[in-house]
């Protein structure tokens, strides 16, 4: 058997580790910007392109790790979900809670809201777009104070709301810019 | 070649080597360049008449194939024997191919041009284009080639990337990275100094890509040295050869000319696109095509503004392809735009890329030659010259990759855009109770349907231990190197079986056809190769075994005793294997023996991580009090 062998079922990063950054949901979206691209200068396998083919492959899954990381942390939704695995939440399993039929409803007229707005109106979509952004920072703010305060299952219910959100505010900007 | 030479922040090169070459190679659709970068100059190497472009057409008989100027000689003789555009068929198959009216195809399954020296594939046509570059170069420089940077369409699917990497083999190069076009006329630029200069952060690129056969558009970041590919969007059928195409449509319908055969077809396209080029530099010109028709007009006249027209809705095809990939970059502001392919000199085009991005594009280089050049200076660090300036390319997939699941639908796993190298994991289960295997099937494109994207590989995962449906954790993994060329494998959890492919060409050629014409383009491999092939493997073996023990030494406390004991037995097999004179065998042992100190070089870059950021928070504290 050779070493790399035991390499089968190697853990998950925590990407907050690999930044050097302190573990939390408040960060500088520029300076992880700034240790990103530090860190890809150094171990994009372009580094390594006269090295060893080991030297080339640690580099690719290296380099892989980064860009995930970057991916992960530098948005607040995907940021949050990775908070809240590193609290051993199965996420998975989180997206499948029920949620308030408050909550929904509210996305319900929304999404109506947005199907109605006729050709041309693009002050309307303005208007839906901030007003999704809105409900989105509440719930930002909402999951900050959760997770501060260590009342994970508030955080998840957050974070799940983030997710419905996030969807609704992508579809808002894919037709305004579509119309 | 050591193991992980990681620079240490402040240290110099401790010794100087022969400067390695590098060739940055623009293999077109129509033209090819090769280009070179010594460090301080660029130079596009040119043939004996001072030409820096060889037409991608080569001329097959049985005594000789004749590639470039000397091929479009038999353009209209003999065209069956003349191979143009094979880039338009790099990756496909019989079946991907629409409108083959007017290609002589071999007979059979495999995607080859039937010439009177028996079948061509576009991976073949495209090797002997490469040859021809190749030789150029070396007589130029008269020094043996050390690697190669060859350009692709940032729109270029797996099946079209890895075709291109097979050409580079087939035709003796070594291939140091595929580069996307855009990324290349970037480089080309030098946008980095001028970044540096003006000490911005951050610079937003757009580069609009018409070639003869190909457009693509891409929105770029340049911060500090490192370019991001942040979105790319394109079209791989559309291309200035499409603008001669409507224009001698609008002539026969026009003149209401009868095209009689291929031949006068073909000549009435290059009476169009003779007609389009000066209308580069003159507003009107006379239409004299009594040449290619007899009775055609002989006087008549278009004005730049009726070929616009003409062309009108190709040009809106780009702007909308433009127009979405600013969408997925998420950009507001586009600071400069670059021009590339022959196509950007119509007037037309400079004028609405240069409206839609509100800013005057550049066009100070060639754009013919860009491309090739960027390549050039790419290659120039890739092959080993590096210096501190050293610019870093981020590339992203172009095109979405994702798996069949049920009722045919795609489900995506890297979406397009994502930046590369990329691995990411999705994970299914079993739809039957007692279900064994599972097949995979790996799909690229953006459509839901499986019928509409590309098929890339099927493979199956068996030995799936029979349980209840929905109990077995099956996990498919994608890798995506810095090439953009895919693996997947796939895994079931609880057991532990695994399956693994890498994705091959999926253009018809069965691995032992492959084979045989690899052995074809070594069959004149001489004593002398062969030596020197022995030497450089012996030499690797030398260089893993000295790397790992210097590694020992800095970082030993990173490995425990058994594992430190396992990979020095690993080191002294390999270095005894290293003694024989089986070239193969010492570079396979040099292969398992590498893969043996994986971890190892992991947990050395783990540690490099606090060198690389040591200092930073600090760093950043300055500068605020500094602003």
């Amino acid at each position: 058997m050779t070493v790399s062998e035991g390499m089968e079922g190697r853990r998950a990063r925590n990407y907050f580790d690999l930044f050097r950054i302190p573990t939390g949901f408040d960060l500088d979206v520029k300076d992880l910007g700034t240790r990103y691209r530090t860190l890809q200068q150094q171990f994009h396998p372009d580094r390594f392109s006269d090295g060893s083919d080991t030297d080339r492959r640690v580099a690719a899954q290296m380099s892989a790790d980064i860009n995930a990381g970057f991916q992960v942390l530098s948005d607040p939704t995907s940021r949050a979900g990775f908070l809240l695995q590193c609290e051993g939440f199965d996420l998975q399993a989180l997206e499948k809670q029920a949620l308030s039929g408050e909550f929904l409803m509210q996305q319900m007229e929304l999404r109506e809201q947005l199907q109605s707005i006729p050709p041309g109106q693009s002050d309307a979509y303005t208007q839906l777009s901030a007003e999704s952004r809105q409900l989105f920072d509440s719930q930002v703010g909402i999951f900050r104070d959760a997770y501060a305060q260590g009342e994970f299952d508030r955080a998840g219910t957050a974070w799940v709301h983030l997710l419905y959100l996030k969807k609704l505010r992508e579809e808002v900007e894919r037709r305004k810019n579509s119309q | 070649m050591a193991l992980l030479q990681i620079a240490e922040p402040g240290a110099s090169a401790p010794v100087i080597r022969r400067r390695k070459v590098g060739l940055g190679i623009d293999l077109g659709t129509t033209n090819s360049l090769v280009s070179h970068y010594n460090g301080g100059q660029l130079t596009v190497f040119t043939d004996a008449q001072g030409r820096g472009t060889l037409p991608s057409v080569v001329h097959y008989t049985p005594e000789d194939t004749v590639v470039g100027f000397a091929a479009l000689e038999h353009m209209d003789a003999d065209q069956a024997d003349n191979v143009a555009s094979a880039k338009r068929f790099m990756g496909r198959a019989r079946i991907d191919i629409d409108d083959a009216s007017h290609i002589d195809f071999a007979e059979g399954d495999v995607l080859a041009f039937a010439t009177s020296a028996g079948a061509k594939t576009p991976v073949e046509v495209s090797a002997d284009i490469l040859r021809a570059l190749k030789a150029r170069a070396v007589a130029a420089l008269d020094e043996d080639i050390d690697g190669v940077v060859i350009t692709v369409p940032a729109y270029f699917d797996d099946a079209q990337r890895q075709a291109t990497r097979q050409a580079a083999e087939f035709a003796g190069l070594k291939v140091l990275r595929l580069l996307n076009e855009p990324t290349a006329a970037a480089v080309a630029y030098g946008l980095d100094n001028a970044a540096s200069d003006l000490d911005t952060d951050d610079r937003t690129i757009a580069v609009y890509d018409l070639g003869g056969g190909t457009f693509d558009v891409s929105i770029l970041r340049l911060h500090k040295g490192v370019f991001e590919v942040l979105a790319t969007g394109g079209d791989s059928a559309l291309g200035g050869d499409d603008f001669d195409k409507n224009l001698a449509d609008y002539f026969v319908s026009q003149y209401q000319l009868s095209v009689s055969d291929s031949s006068a077809r073909r000549r009435l396209l290059t009476a169009a696109r003779r007609i389009k080029e000066s209308l580069t530099d003159n507003e009107c010109v006379l239409v004299n095509l009594t040449d290619v028709i007899p009775e055609a007009p002989a006087n008549a006249e278009l004005t730049r503004q009726q070929f616009n027209a003409v062309n009108a809705d190709l040009v809106n095809r780009t702007l909308d392809a433009c127009r979405q990939c600013v969408l997925d970059a998420g950009v507001d502001v586009i600071d400069d735009i670059i021009l590339v392919g022959g196509s950007t000199r119509m007037p037309i085009i400079k004028e609405v890329v240069g409206a839609l991005f509100a800013n005057e594009p550049r066009c100070s280089l060639d754009p013919d030659q860009v491309v090739a050049m960027g390549a050039a200076r790419q290659a120039d660090i890739l092959v080993g010259n590096r210096s501190d300036e050293d610019v870093l390319l981020l590339d992203v997939t172009p095109l979405s990759l994702g798996v069949e699941t049920f009722g045919g639908l795609v489900e995506r796993i890297v979406p397009r855009n994502t930046t590369i190298p990329v691995t990411r994991a999705q994970e299914f289960t079993t739809a039957r109770d007692g279900q064994t295997g599972l097949d995979v099937h790996v799909v690229q494109g953006e459509r839901e349907q499986v019928q509409n994207c590309r098929s890339l590989a099927r493979f199956e995962l068996r030995g799936i231990p029979p349980m209840v449906a929905g109990a077995a954790r099956l996990r498919v993994t994608f890798q995506v190197d810095a090439d953009g060329l895919l693996e997947v494998s796939a895994q079931e959890e609880t057991t532990g079986t695994t399956a693994h492919v890498v994705v091959k060409p999926a253009f018809g050629l069965q691995d032992d056809q492959v084979a045989d014409m690899l052995r074809a383009s070594y069959e004149f491999a001489s004593e002398d190769m062969r030596a020197r092939q022995l030497v450089e493997a012996r030499t690797d073996a030398q260089q893993l075994i000295e790397g790992v023990a210097a590694a020992l030494d800095v970082d030993g406390d990173l490995l425990s005793d058994s594992e430190r004991a396992l990979l020095e037995q690993v080191m002294s097999e390999l270095e005894a294997v290293a003694k024989s004179d089986n070239a193969d065998e010492i570079r396979s042992a040099t292969e398992s023996a590498g893969r043996a100190t994986e971890v190892f070089a992991t947990r050395r870059m783990d540690r490099s991580i606090q060198a690389a950021l040591g200092g930073m928070s600090l760093d950043a504290l300055d500068k605020e009090f500094e602003e």
